[in-house]
């Protein structure tokens, strides 16, 4: 039973434009809210830190289309991980994104969690943020006064959910770039159970398949330090070798060094370097057998 | 702020501060207190309702994001054709202590509205095992709900003309359980 | 008819129409708000509770201990709980000061407002230092127990092998869909009204009696639909209900109390943790020959229903298993943490997972099937139990053994060829069990439980209980078991709510005992009164009443076979002639029972009921996640009055033991919970379950209503442990503690594997090993 004692303001703006000018205007006094699965929820934990005005996201059609541009797929920074899981383009292109998608919380929260929130939310166990990173996305920015900047999205966390975000500023979509032929993708989570859960550990891993090689490795995990991070030492293990679950294992080594993860209410750093290695294992079995697939 | 909505196939208006729970509208406000709340934060799906036919956590949604939408919980659900689902639900014996259920009957009803729209097959048990994942129940495993759900979707599948994915509207207006409850809502046919 | 039926549940179509009306859903005119302030820290006194500016403090009303009427105290099995703490905690979220207003969020605040200055004492937080400490400051315990029976010293040194284990579990939380809640008022002739979730009236009642200085016929309760329970509603309501009519009276409103999710997992009970260590000789042949057993549970900050849940666990501590000779030894401690209480199973769950593990252990070192120690050492009729019970009939440890393995095919999944790379590794455990319906010993003969009947002057035939429906059906099998009795429709019959104004006191709707022992009551007034109606048609028509028979919604002449009248109207004039027709009975128990509380010798339970379930698990190589994969159960409930219903209980109750076994786990800091909700206490959600074949053996049991024993808590003894055998037989790895979560599993064959590394540097651990495993 909600009842405030000031009257909390609520922003509906109907186009980007009026958006961004209450941004501007508010700055910091109105907290953007999209399919508000994480504010609506720290509403409730914290009632009295609360920010004086919401100012919502949901209303704005034009950020809700994923579309494809010339060298890459545009994702509108409001489009829900519902909408991801079933996108035609992301299929055929980010197999990877919408395997995420279909990992976030359970079909009430995909009907309404965005991508531009699990982003901006920057929690490093958001589960869209490891193949965001081995895309790789370019985070599309915009303000009233100072128009649109693209930030790559090894730029965008600066430390534990901090970004490069203004607060005059909006996300207003993902540019990833088209993969070239032959690019595997895919995502692995492992929570506390099956479904509903929060990852203790996820990995992305994109590479480009050539003969039976990885070529142009990018993996990246989540849940296993501050941010989201890329393994560029694993990636040049991984570079030219022909995936196997074997070679998960003779990457073990570096890869545990590159990740440093912690003992927390939902797992133990011990655990989470396991798990890291078997999730590796995962993807490279299942890459394998895309391989084999294909030159089948 | 006034916001305008669609419920169970009336039109309603209502002033309320617009980060007021969509939850708390429907239980305080307009006396529907069929929609339970079961955690506030999203995890139980005890306050599942559609809106604009998905489903959704009544709990997680301000209700100045609804204006314009139309909405229906469990009070309206025989109303927008799920009827058969909730007497395959009393049939097997899919709710035990019942804080679940409504939601759960949203969900189910929903995962068949989706898969209407994307011509999937909703009968799929891993599909259906998936589409309640995000309700919680205590009582029954789930296995006599799945059974349940299941049966359901097959008299829907039988029904002459499947149901709109839009809720239908419905009649009976007068009824001081679907509305004019304790709060300052007002409801026009 | 109608028994063995699957009848739909009456209050079906109301819930599935959103219909039904829970505690929360009302909201009375002119009600306000409570809310409560409670302890910061785990023990210590208050020195100070002050009101800080920015909140207009003039708008609340407040209440401490110092405005109770009666005494300080919520009266269970003891009267140590209080209502409020008064001056001194005992445990983080110990009720200090209540709060209520006319507007919920505002009541909410002002009550975070309220600081209070403690002065800390050193506090005992976890069952291992309460152990190290012996006592506890400011926290009384419940007496030990012990049962011995034969002779432990010769069994054991007949004994060719011994095996030994200690076996941990921690708390576990109900988890009901629906938190607590409560609606107080008081009327203007000066009786409190409360209203709210509950299992038990009369505990409601018995604890506002003595908080209010109130006789009985002042304190009216009413049990609203209850939106799950599982023994999360049998102790904490009397303390909420309380808190409600204390503001309420402050007030002059009704106040209601709801939780929110946080609170009621930061501040009700929990199932006890425990520690139980068995140690068991067996000859060669795998025949015990001697166990003794330590049982210690943590009861938290109060006794409250700790020393049944003790009393418990120590009875069934020895599985459904045969001893020559047996000691069993069960202590509780007390930590400053909230009081543990009454859960589904009482005890029982925290001994199984000990013997049922710690019996495939010893199969295991003897080389032998689990299933054939099991069969060679359980119990049969004619045997005595630890407590030296003769176990006459209704004995089925054997036929559900057998069923479970036959239908679950357990055999041949435990025969399965090795996975290949990257496939799931696949285990299969059973855990064999029984449970105790009903209260223990003597306690349904001090309880008398009455119930009673009314023929409506429409010729409907009213229950009236103290049994509450918290899902598991009370108002639709009572109905069946009357219906039977008069051979009349079912939808001739109801059940009263349950209000202690109009109900009799049939006892707590706990313990197993609504079917067996309530319904046995239901069942012979239902009997009576059919008499009474025949009689009556007798009397007015001629003939002896065994000349008439009631049949669906009429009487027959028995000679014709045809009607002479419908229930309605002969109900009509049956209250026309003699008023009223009302009857009301106790239950008696059955006079061969003997029970001796001091020593725990005798006849501890009525009766057993029987179960054994079979578990197969998937565990996945690259990240130790399990998942169950199938699971079959086959349980002994005596006749099944509701399959349809039963088998809900046992689906039910097997999801909470996977829970148990595989992911519910609270952790706490300094006395605080940490994960009070459910994105961290992590119960099983739809994907997480198998389908469950829940099947039953039917062995009646005489003195249950046309022959059902008690069936709510059986189901949940069984999975936890049989998951955990699953585990070992599919890794090798030692499992003695739930739940088995991958963090665990990877620090046990951690250990395993650095244990294994150390045999090989040190030859002597070797035969250390052979001693203790
Ligand atoms: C029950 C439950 C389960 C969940 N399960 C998962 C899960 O499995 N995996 C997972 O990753 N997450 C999960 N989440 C978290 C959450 O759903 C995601 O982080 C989601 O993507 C957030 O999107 P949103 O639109 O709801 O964000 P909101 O709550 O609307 O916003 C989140 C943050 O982003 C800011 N923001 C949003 N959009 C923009 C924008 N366009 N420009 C600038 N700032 C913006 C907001 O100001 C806020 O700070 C779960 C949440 C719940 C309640
Ligand atoms: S109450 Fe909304 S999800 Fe639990
Ligand atoms: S029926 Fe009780 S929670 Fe589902």
């Amino acid at each position: 039973m909600a009842r405030s004692l000031a009257e909390i303001r609520f922003y509906t703006p109907k186009t980007l434009e009026e958006a961004l000018a209450i941004r501007a205007a508010e700055r910091s006094d109105a907290m953007p809210m999209a399919g508000g699965t994480d504010v609506m929820v720290w509403r409730r934990a914290a009632p009295d830190e609360g920010p004086a005005a919401y100012l919502s996201l949901w209303g704005l059609r034009e950020l809700k289309q994923i579309t494809k541009r010339q060298s890459c797929i545009e994702i509108g920074a409001t489009a829900t991980f519902a909408q991801l899981a079933r996108s035609p383009l992301l299929r055929e292109n980010f197999p990877a994104l919408v395997e995420a998608a279909r990992h976030v919380g359970a079909a009430q929260i995909q009907n309404r969690a965005t991508i531009g929130g699990n982003v901006v939310n920057g929690s490093p166990a958001g589960d869209s943020l490891p193949v965001l990173a081995v895309a790789p996305a370019m985070v599309v920015l915009t303000s009233k006064g100072r128009g649109t900047r693209r930030v790559p999205f090894g730029a965008f966390y600066t430390g534990y959910r901090q970004t490069v975000l203004e607060d005059d500023e909006l996300l207003v979509s993902f540019e990833l770039p088209l993969p070239p032929p032959g690019t595997w993708s895919g995502f692995e989570k492992v929570g506390s159970r099956r479904a509903q859960t929060i990852s203790k550990v996820m990995a992305a891993l994109q590479a480009r398949l050539d003969g039976d090689t990885l070529h142009g490795v990018a993996l990246a995990y989540g849940s296993v330090a501050p941010t989201v991070i890329r393994l560029p030492r694993t990636e040049a293990l991984l570079e030219g070798c022909s995936p196997s679950e074997r070679l998960a294992d003779d990457v073990s080594g570096t890869l545990n060094q590159e990740i440093a993860p912690i003992d927390d209410l939902r797992s133990t750093a011990a655990y989470r370097r396991f798990a890291a290695v078997g999730l590796l294992r995962r993807l490279l079995r299942r890459c394998a057998a895309a391989q084999g697939r294909a030159a089948a | 702020m006034i916001v305008t909505f669609t419920i169970n196939g009336r039109s309603c208006q209502i002033d309320v501060p617009g980060d007021h729970r969509l939850l708390d509208v429907l239980r305080v406000n307009l006396g529907l207190t069929g929609t339970k709340e079961g955690c506030g934060e999203g995890e139980c799906g005890a306050c599942s309702v559609l809106l604009d036919g998905q489903v959704v956590n009544a709990c997680l949604i301000p209700v100045a994001q609804v204006d314009g939408a139309q909405i229906v919980t469990v009070e309206g659900l025989e109303a927008a054709g799920g009827g058969p689902l909730q007497e395959a639900f009393v049939a097997l014996g899919a709710a035990q202590c019942g804080s679940c259920t409504p939601g759960m009957l949203m969900s189910a009803y929903g995962h068949f509205l989706e898969s209407l729209r994307n011509g999937d097959d909703p009968q799929d048990r891993e599909g259906i095992r998936h589409a309640l994942a995000g309700n919680l129940c205590r009582c029954t495993g789930y296995q006599k709900i799945i059974d349940a759900v299941s049966k359901g979707y097959e008299e829907l599948a039988r029904m002459p003309s499947l149901p709109p994915a839009a809720p239908a509207p419905q009649t009976g207006h007068n009824d001081p359980s679907h509305g004019g409850g304790p709060g300052h809502g007002s409801l026009t046919g | 008819m109608s028994v063995g039926e699957s009848v739909a549940r009456k209050d079906g179509p109301d819930k599935v129409r959103g219909l039904t009306r829970y505690i929360d859903d009302h909201n009375p005119a002119g009600c306000w708000f409570g809310a409560t302030v409670r302890s910061a820290i785990p023990h210590g006194r208050i020195k100070n509770i002050s009101f800080p500016k920015g909140t207009r403090w003039d708008r609340f009303v407040m209440a401490t201990a110092k405005a109770i009427p009666g005494r300080n105290c919520v009266p269970f099995l003891t009267e140590d709980l209080v209502l409020l703490a008064d001056g001194y905690v005992r445990y983080v979220n110990e009720p200090i000061l209540l709060i209520a207003g006319p507007n919920h969020d505002e009541v909410e605040r002002a009550a975070r407002a309220v600081e209070i200055d403690y002065e800390p004492l050193p506090a005992i937080l976890t069952l291992d230092e309460a152990i190290a400490a012996g006592t506890t400051d400011g926290c009384q315990v419940p007496r030990p127990l012990h049962i011995r029976r034969g002779d432990i010293e010769e069994g054991f040194a007949r004994a060719d092998t011994i095996v030994e284990g200690t076996y941990r579990v921690g708390h576990q939380e109900h988890v009901y869909l629906e938190t607590n809640g409560f609606i107080a008022w008081w009327e203007p002739d000066g009786r409190v009204v409360v209203k709210g979730s509950m299992q038990c009236p009369y505990y409601v009642q018995r604890a506002l009696k003595m908080l209010f200085a109130l006789p009985g016929e002042k304190v009216e309760v009413i049990a609203t639909p209850t939106g799950g329970a599982f023994g999360g509603k049998e102790d904490f309501p009397s303390v909420l209900a309380g808190h409600a009519a204390l503001l309420s009276r402050e007030v002059g409103r009704p106040v209601k109390m709801v939780y929110n999710r946080t609170e009621d997992f930061t501040s009700t009970t929990k199932r006890h943790p425990a520690r139980v260590h068995y140690r068991t000789g067996v000859d060669k042949e795998g025949t015990f020959t001697a166990c003794s057993v330590d049982f210690v549970l943590d009861g938290g900050a109060f006794i409250t229903m700790s020393p049944v849940v003790l009393s418990r666990g120590v009875i069934h501590a020895s599985g459904p298993y045969h001893y020559p000779a047996i000691e069993i030894h069960g202590r509780c401690y007390a930590t400053h943490t909230p009081p543990n209480g009454a859960f589904r199973g009482f005890g029982v769950p925290q001994v199984f997972f000990g013997i049922e593990r710690h019996v495939d252990r010893i199969a295991a070192r003897l080389g032998m099937d689990p299933v054939e120690i099991r069969r060679r050492n359980l119990l049969k009729p004619g045997m005595r139990t630890a407590t030296g019970q003769l176990l006459r009939d209704g004995v089925s440890a054997a036929e559900v053994l057998a069923d479970a393995v036959d239908r679950s095919g357990y055999r041949e999944r435990s025969k399965r060829p090795a996975p290949g790379p990257g496939e799931p590794r696949r285990g299969v455990g059973l855990a064999l069990y029984m449970h105790g319906a009903g209260f223990t010993g003597s306690g349904e003969a001090r309880m008398k439980s009455l119930v009673g009947m009314r023929l409506t002057r429409s010729g409907r035939v009213e229950i009236l209980t103290a049994s509450t429906d918290m899902g598991q059906g009370t108002r639709t099998v009572f109905p069946q078991i009357a219906a039977r009795a008069m051979n009349i429709d079912v939808d001739q019959v109801f059940v009263a709510e349950p209000d202690t104004a109009r109900v009799p006191d049939s006892g707590p709707t706990v313990a197993s005992r609504t079917v067996t022992i309530v319904g046995r009551v239901v069942q012979q007034l239902a009997e009576t009164l059919a008499r009474r109606i025949l009689r009556f048609v007798a009397e007015e028509q001629g003939g002896g009443p065994d000349g008439y028979a009631l049949q669906g919604t009429h009487v027959l002449s028995r000679e014709h076979g045809t009607p002479v009248g419908t229930l309605a109207d002969i109900a009509a004039r049956m209250t026309e002639a003699s008023g009223d027709v009302y009857l009301e009975q106790g239950y008696t128990l059955n006079p061969d029972i003997r029970w001796n509380e001091e020593t725990h010798e005798g006849d501890a339970y009525p009766v057993y009921a029987w179960g054994c379930t079979v578990v197969e698990v998937a565990l996945d190589p690259d990240t130790l996640e399990v998942q169950t994969t199938q699971v079959t159960a086959s349980h002994d409930i005596g006749t099944v009055v509701n399959p349809v219903l039963a088998e809900g209980q046992v689906e039910g109750g097997v999801a909470q033991s996977i829970g148990y076994g595989l992911y519910e786990e609270v952790h706490w800091h300094e006395g605080r919970m940490l994960n009070p909700g459910f994105t961290n206490y992590v119960i099983p959600t739809s994907v997480d379950l198998p389908d469950i074949d829940a099947g039953f053996v039917e062995n009646p049991f005489p003195d249950g209503p046309f022959g059902a024993k008690g069936l709510g808590e059986l189901p949940i003894h069984g999975a936890a442990p049989a998951i955990a055998n699953a585990i070992a037989q599919a890794t090798g790895i030692d499992v003695c503690e739930l739940p088995v979560t991958p963090e665990r599993l990877l620090a046990a064959s951690n250990a395993a594997a650095q244990g294994a590394r150390d045999d090989r540097h040190d030859p002597a651990s070797e035969t250390k090993k052979g001693e203790a495993t």
